[in-house]
Formats: structure tokens, sequence, C-alpha cells
């Protein structure tokens, strides 16, 4: 039986790359490869550690698979690793976020970015073939030298945003108009932007209107007290909700009880939470920077300029209008169905095929 | 339905309101203002700025005791005869070192403390002029 693994320095629950890892895993599983995930050794386990995971070492040392699916996302010894060994490596790249957008915010994140900018090069002459999630990725890989490149859209299963049962936070985010916005609270994401918005929506467009922020928000705490003094500033103390990180079914709450998702990020490698909002019929206002277009491909009402009045008033009259917003949400649902992971999964093997990696 | 007809009608209804008073020019000078960033003064020091504070205070510890075999005992009552003699002199001078330290630390933290407003302030200044870079140049004639 052919073997492809994958490797990720830390496999994790209720993570983008975590869950991709162990869709691919059961992907290539359920399509006859030998197939497992190989993690570094960890001094202290997280919380939500999956452990199914293998040691890394027992990669290094055993027989050596047709592939190695390696997921970089941040530094780390794996890519030392990996660079050292005779395995015969593909890159998904899921992109980083440039460390300029942890100036001033924090040192050791800044570093970190820095750091995975600067060990991603070691591994042009060791990949036999180099993934970005995006066409936005794939063009900064190709820019660096890796060749050949193709993109691998986010594996994700789409099924329980699609079968969802309503839970209490559904109906809670629903008692009044909701923007919705998720990820980690970091500065490429430009949560103030999606502040800013509301700001002007709530004068021009509904002044009930809320903003629901979902995400991990206590990582880079001077960009949050930073967020919560323009808070304070605009007078939307009560509009405004951190939820911090929250359950899967809490999160599918806030996309089918929200109004609208609206993403004012200025970086993504793929942007995970567009998807999940089209794949829950979520209409979307989003600033269509970096990989941002290429994951909505036709969907979601994309306006190049953060001018806030022209996007409330757009985005109100895309609420307020029942035929544009029916044919705005179809367009979500078939560019949802588009990054089917069944889909990407068929792509990744012609892809891997391409390469001679073939069951 | 088009995204482009969709446009149109908002930048229609953005400027009735603006007309109506509705977007106030003080709605959307607010709308512009940079973050306010505090970050910690620590930032400014680098890493190597815990392990300053933490051996700041010089303290004089009592010898540790010798393990070895046989001349150990001696070794170490040799040890503390030592400390006792210098005891009138070693605890004020390390008192005076530590003191020495403290006050070193307080002039660090504060130049940390400015120097990391200084660049917050610096940041501030640059995302303003950002913001002024990206607006469209009003045509002088329209003033």
């Amino acid at each position: 039986m052919t073997a492809i693994h994958q490797v990720v320095p830390v496999l994790l629950h209720a993570d983008a790359v975590g869950d991709e890892t162990r869709a691919i895993r059961d992907g290539l599983r359920a399509r006859g490869f030998e197939s497992d995930v190989f993690i570094l050794p960890q001094d202290r386990p997280p919380e939500n550690l999956d452990t199914t995971a293998r040691p890394i070492a027992e990669l290094l040392d055993g027989p050596a698979p047709a592939a190695v699916l390696y997921h970089y996302a941040v530094a780390s010894h794996a890519t030392r690793l990996l660079v050292d060994s005779k395995l015969p490596l593909v890159l998904i790249h899921h992109n980083v976020t440039p460390a300029r957008w942890f100036h001033m915010v924090d040192p050791a994140h800044e570093a970190g970015m820095a750091a995975a900018a600067t060990d991603l090069p070691l591994l042009i002459d060791r990949t036999a073939l180099a993934l970005g999630d995006s066409e936005y990725t794939r063009r900064e890989l190709e820019d660096m030298g890796f060749a050949p490149t193709g993109v691998l859209p986010i594996v994700l299963d789409q099924r329980p945003y699609r079968d969802h049962q309503p839970g209490s936070l559904q109906r809670e985010i629903a008692e009044a108009p909701t923007l919705l916005t998720v990820g980690r609270v970091a500065p490429n994401k430009r949560v103030e932007d999606c502040i800013r918005l509301l700001a002007a929506y709530r004068a021009g467009v509904d002044p009930r209107a809320r903003l629901w922020v979902v995400g991990d928000a206590d990582r880079l705490p001077v960009y949050r007290d930073a967020l919560l003094r323009l808070v304070e500033r605009l007078g939307l103390r009560d509009a405004v909700h951190f939820l911090g990180r929250v359950t899967q079914q809490e999160l599918i709450d806030c996309y089918r009880g929200a109004a609208a998702y609206v993403s004012m990020s200025e970086h993504e490698g793929f942007c995970v939470p567009l998807l999940e909002a089209m794949a829950c019929d979520l209409p979307i206002l989003a600033y269509p920077s970096t990989a941002v277009p290429f994951t909505l491909g036709g969907a979601g009402l994309q306006i190049p300029t953060k001018d806030f009045p022209l996007m409330a008033e757009a985005l109100g009259a895309l609420l307020d209008d029942a035929t544009a917003l029916a044919e705005h949400v179809e367009r979500g649902r078939r560019r949802a169905a588009e990054l089917a992971p069944e889909r990407s999964l068929d792509h990744l093997i012609a892809e891997l095929a391409a390469i001679g990696v073939s069951a | 339905m088009t995204y482009d007809s969709l446009l149109a009608r908002a930048r229609a209804s953005v400027e009735a309101k603006t007309k109506r008073g509705v977007y106030t020019p003080e709605l959307l000078a607010s709308l512009d203002e940079p973050l306010d960033f505090r970050p910690d003064p620590a930032f400014a020091a680098g890493p190597a700025w815990p392990e300053a504070v933490r051996t700041a205070a010089v303290a004089v510890e009592p010898p540790a005791r010798s393990t070895r075999p046989l001349a150990g005992p001696v070794i170490t009552a040799l040890k503390r005869a030592v400390e006792r003699g210098l005891r009138w002199y070693l605890p004020p001078v390390a008192e005076q070192v530590s003191a020495h330290n403290r006050a070193v630390i307080d002039v660090l933290a504060e130049h940390n403390k400015q120097i990391v407003e200084l660049r917050a302030e610096m940041e501030q200044l640059r995302r303003r002029l950002a913001v002024l870079e990206a607006r469209p140049r009003r045509d002088p004639r329209c003033d």
C-alpha cells in the first residue's frame, strides 16, 4: 500500500490546520493510501492536542513513504529535520503573516513570523511539489522559486455547517442585526476596521446593529486593549462583543444567526471563515485583500476601498433587497460547493500523481 | 442584481445622508483615527530585561558546604571563618551594589517607557499619514 504521510509541528483539535490535516489523512485512507500524521515532541502538550498523531522520530527512522506532506504556517524545528532527511517532501503552505503586522504589538510574534519567512526558502530545493492553499499563496511560492507549484484549497468538512441544529447562541445573535467576524484577534485581521464599519452602519443604516468578534483575543493583549479603547472612543461599548474561543456548535450558531459576515482583513492565506460563512448561507461583505478574492471567487460583496459609510450603505442595501440577497447567498453556496473537500482531495491526488505518487 | 448597481445606490445614499448630516465630519474624522497602541515598556529593552531585573539585587549567601571526602568539613569551616571575618565588609558593599543596580534599572525602565511612547507616537503618525495619503486629492480650485 502506498504511504503518504503528513507532518505538522503540532496537531490540534479546533484548529484550521489541524482540521485540514485530519481531513486529508482520512481522505487519503479512504482512497486506499496508508496515511498518518507525525508531530514534534511536545514538552507541555496543549489541552486540545490530538493524540492520534505519532512522534516525528518514527517517520524519520522508519521506512520512507512515497511522499510526506509538510504543512507550513509557523517556524519550527520540523523544517530543519525534514530538510536534513531524505524524505520526499510536498509542501502545503498556509502562508505566513508578514512580521510587520506585529510591530509594536508583540515582539515574540514579530520574531516568530520573521523566522517562519526566513526558514521557508530552505525547502525550495527539497520539495517535489509546493502547494499553496490559494492562488495568492501559490504565486508567492512561485515568486520565491518553488517549482512545480499548485493550489490546494483548504480541505474543510462542510457537513456540520449545513446539517446544524440551532443552539441558544443562534437565538441570541439573531435578537438584533449582528455583523460577525471570526478569527484570532490579530492586527492583520483589521478588527478595528470592523469596529469602524459598525460605527458607520449604526450611524447611517441601523442603530440597533452590533458586532460580534469570535476568536482568541488574549494572545495579543496590546492589540486587544487598543481595540477596546477604540470601542470606548466610538461609544460602542454595548454594541461590540468579544466572544473569545468558542465550540464548533457555538461558531455555527453565530454564522447561522448573524445578519452578515464582515472581513476587513489585509492579510489572508485562504481565510477559512469566508468558506464557513458561505457554507452557512451568510451574506458576506469583504475587503478584497491578498487571498480573499480567490477564496470568494465571484461570491461576496467585495469593496476594494475602506470607505466605511460606503461599505455600510452597500451592506444595508444588500440586506434590504430580498432578490439581491437571495442571489448573493446562492453565489456563496455555489462557491462553497466548488470548495467541497472531496474536490480538493481529488485535486491533491491528481497533483501527487503528476509527480509520480499514486496508489 | 450586479454589485456595481448596488455600489452606485450606496454612493448616492452616502451623498444624500452626508448632506442631511447623518455622516458628520466628526464621525468621519473619528473613523480615521489610528489605533492607540500602548505596548509594555519592557518591549524596548529586549529579551535580556527580565534577567537584568532578576539579578539586580546582590545578596551575600552563606558559603556552600563542601562535599569532598575527608577535607570537606575543614574546607567548610574555613569558608565559614572567612565569611564571618568579612561580615562587617561584604553585606554593606552588596547593599551599595544592589542600590546602584536598582537605580540603574529604574533609569532604564524610564528610558524604556519613553522609547516605547515615542515609537507608539511615531507608529500612530505613520498610520495617520497613510490614511491621509490614501484619501483622494482634492482639487484646490474647489476650496
